[in-house]
């Protein structure tokens, strides 16, 4: 059975220090919203206390409408996958997966029949009788998933479970999620400081920072329209263009860009992300071809694999009254033959740009 | 040169002296034992120093009897303390303190502090208005109060080292577990104490070993007869009476005997428990 989660104006002292402030939060049933925040944002310290493991200072936490605040961690049903395996050392594979019925009061046969099912669904069902230390890293963690599913808890939280792994078991563990998710639909809250994790494997991402919530929403909706500076930086947006609101339109060096409705007039910043530019090359060194896409000199370019990362002086046309000169990050597939002092141009794809207050 | 043979050869100026003393000692004390090795007169074998009207098997009866009992309490109660002080807050590190604190006060001062608080005219009695049923522990038959000085200081002792050997792990492990729907006492039972046999093994058989060959606490609070082992080799030992010297060694070697057959027996059950090896 999955269950909603929600955070009601939680807050968690240590000392004087604030590490959560007035958090509100609703994570819907069979949903996975990730928690996405810098170390010391206060994600784990949230996670924690929706689990029981620690109490918030004030506020309060419900599980299907329901204050869980007093109910203690073995009693409300929310199983943790921590950022180490936590195996325990002196129980096989299959008991520790059997653990939470043994604590049931399930008998041990009754128990290592249900833990060898989810062993099978994590793949792992011939190391049932191994002890945790022959296992691999990635194998821990499949185990530990396995124990926490066997549980049968009414939501689940994964505290960075994949941030020790190579990118290669990482990307096997996003299947694994997935496929749990298409078996047994849970309540997932997955806390991460990995940008590319959240957006591959949450439906909705909550970016913590300094112990608030400055934006949760869609994956798209993060990239592309972020709140504030803070969130466009946290999901790695690079573009920060400072110029002037007004009517609907922005005025920048990359000139004027059609914005969402609703901006007041006056200094904003266009906050675009590096994908969503392309470079126009003049074969002649000269300005980009009649299309009016702002120009520029190309400062750094910089593998990302198999990715480019350019870096582009752009400066405001002549005859816009401006002598603003800005640099922009674009990211470019494949391995274009840029080098740098190349004269581009550089042009927004839709047209449509997304402004924060400057 | 091998790794195995440099570690030996590392460790050859700190054994060999031991082991030649000790081996010496025991030599030396076994010749005395069966007449091989007198103060006064002439050599001749005998056994009678072993077999002195069944004196020192109940004086081995007696010192693991209090061992045993010793080492039960002091694994218990350093068992309970040191989970309370892994699992807890704030309120564990003083318990942990207090613990440690009692670590380096020495046994014949913690046996005499025993004797004032438990005799029968003691702090206690006297706290209670002298009940005339006030439980013989000083000097009774059961030697209570021995026991309780050795399970007060040793549980100290079991408790710094199972704290030390646990707590990297216990808390995690503890907070999977409830997460898990482990209770408070099937984290104890179902992950702390399999988790502490291995050092509760060891620090068991140390506890063992050393209450059998304590002195102190027996002599003070114990009753004058019948004589534990160490007791009973000391006042021979001191005896003016040299012709006692072969039933002091072999009160000794007693002593040296069981308390190897513990080892051995102790290592042998410490190999079957997982994560000793």
């Amino acid at each position: 059975m999955s269950s909603s989660l929600t955070f009601d104006r939680v807050s968690r002292m240590f000392g004087q220090s604030e590490v959560l402030s007035d958090v509100s939060l609703t994570v819907p049933a069979r949903s996975l919203v990730a928690l996405l925040g810098a170390s010391g944002s206060g994600k784990s310290t949230l996670l924690r206390i929706a689990s029981g493991l620690d109490a918030p200072s004030s506020g309060s936490v419900l599980v299907d409408g329901q204050d869980a605040s007093a109910v203690p961690a073995e009693n409300r049903g929310i199983a943790v996958v921590f950022q180490k395996p936590l195996l325990f050392p002196h129980l096989t594979v299959v008991d520790n997966v059997a653990f939470p019925a043994r604590m049931a009061g399930v008998t041990r046969r009754e128990a290592r029949s249900q833990a060898l099912e989810f062993l099978d669904l994590v793949q792992l069902g011939g190391f049932a009788r191994r002890m945790p230390g022959q296992l691999s890293g990635g194998q821990e963690q499949r185990v530990s998933l396995a124990r926490a599913l066997a549980a049968q808890p009414r939501i689940l939280l994964l505290d960075e479970p994949f941030s020790s792994l190579d990118s290669r078991l990482t990307d096997d563990m996003y299947e694994l999620v997935g496929k749990i998710r298409a078996e047994l639909e849970p309540t997932i809250v997955l806390v991460t400081h990995d940008r590319r994790e959240a957006s591959v494997l949450a439906d909705t991402i909550a970016v913590l920072d300094e112990g608030t919530i400055l934006q949760h929403g869609p994956v798209p909706e993060l990239h592309y329209q972020p709140a504030t500076r803070a969130v466009n930086r946290i999901l790695g947006g690079l573009n920060e263009v400072p110029g002037h609101a007004a009517g609907g339109f922005h005025t920048s060096v990359l000139g004027r860009v059609r914005v969402q409705p609703g901006v007041p007039d006056g200094p904003a910043l266009l906050v675009v992300r590096q994908e969503a530019l392309r470079l126009i090359r003049n074969d002649d060194g000269g300005t980009s071809s009649g299309d009016e896409a702002p120009t520029g000199v190309v400062t750094e370019v910089k593998s990302m694999g198999a990715h480019v990362l350019v870096r582009v002086r752009v400066e405001s046309a002549p005859g816009s009254g401006s002598t603003a000169v800005e640099s922009i990050a674009v990211e470019l597939a494949g391995a274009p033959a840029l080098r740098a002092g190349d004269r581009v141009g550089v042009s927004l794809a839709g047209g449509q740009g997304w402004v924060v207050r400057a | 040169m091998a790794p195995r043979a440099r570690a030996l050869l590392i460790a050859a100026p700190a054994v060999l002296p031991v082991a030649l003393v000790l081996t010496g000692a025991l030599v030396a004390a076994l010749l005395q034992s069966l007449g091989l090795l007198p103060i006064i007169g002439e050599p001749e074998f005998s056994t009678a120093a072993w077999d002195a009207d069944g004196e020192l098997l109940l004086a081995t009866g007696i010192s693991v009897y209090i061992a045993a009992a010793s080492t039960v309490l002091s694994v218990v109660v350093g068992f309970l303390i040191a989970a309370y002080v892994l699992t807890s807050g704030v309120s564990s590190r003083v318990l942990a303190v207090l613990s440690a604190a009692s670590v380096p006060i020495p046994h014949l001062v913690a046996a005499g502090a025993m004797g004032l608080l438990l005799s029968d005219a003691g702090f206690l009695a006297r706290v209670f208005g002298m009940p005339s049923g006030f439980p013989g522990l000083v000097g009774g038959r059961g030697w209570g109060a021995a026991i309780l000085e050795f399970g007060w200081k040793e549980s100290a002792f079991v408790a710094l080292v199972l704290v030390g050997s646990m707590a990297r792990s216990a808390g995690g492990l503890c907070e999977a577990a409830a997460t898990l729907g482990a209770s408070a006492k099937q984290r104890m039972l179902h992950v702390l104490l399999p988790l502490a046999l291995p050092a509760l093994g060891v620090s068991a058989l140390v506890v063992f070993v050393y209450t059998l060959g304590s002195y102190e606490a027996p002599w003070l609070l114990g009753p004058v007869s019948p004589e534990p082992l160490p007791v009973r080799a000391v006042r021979l030992f001191g005896s003016i009476d040299l012709t006692a010297r072969p039933e002091a060694m072999a009160t000794a070697l007693a002593s040296v005997v069981v308390g190897l057959a513990a080892i051995g027996a102790g290592l042998l059950l410490l190999r079957r428990v997982r994560g000793w090896r």
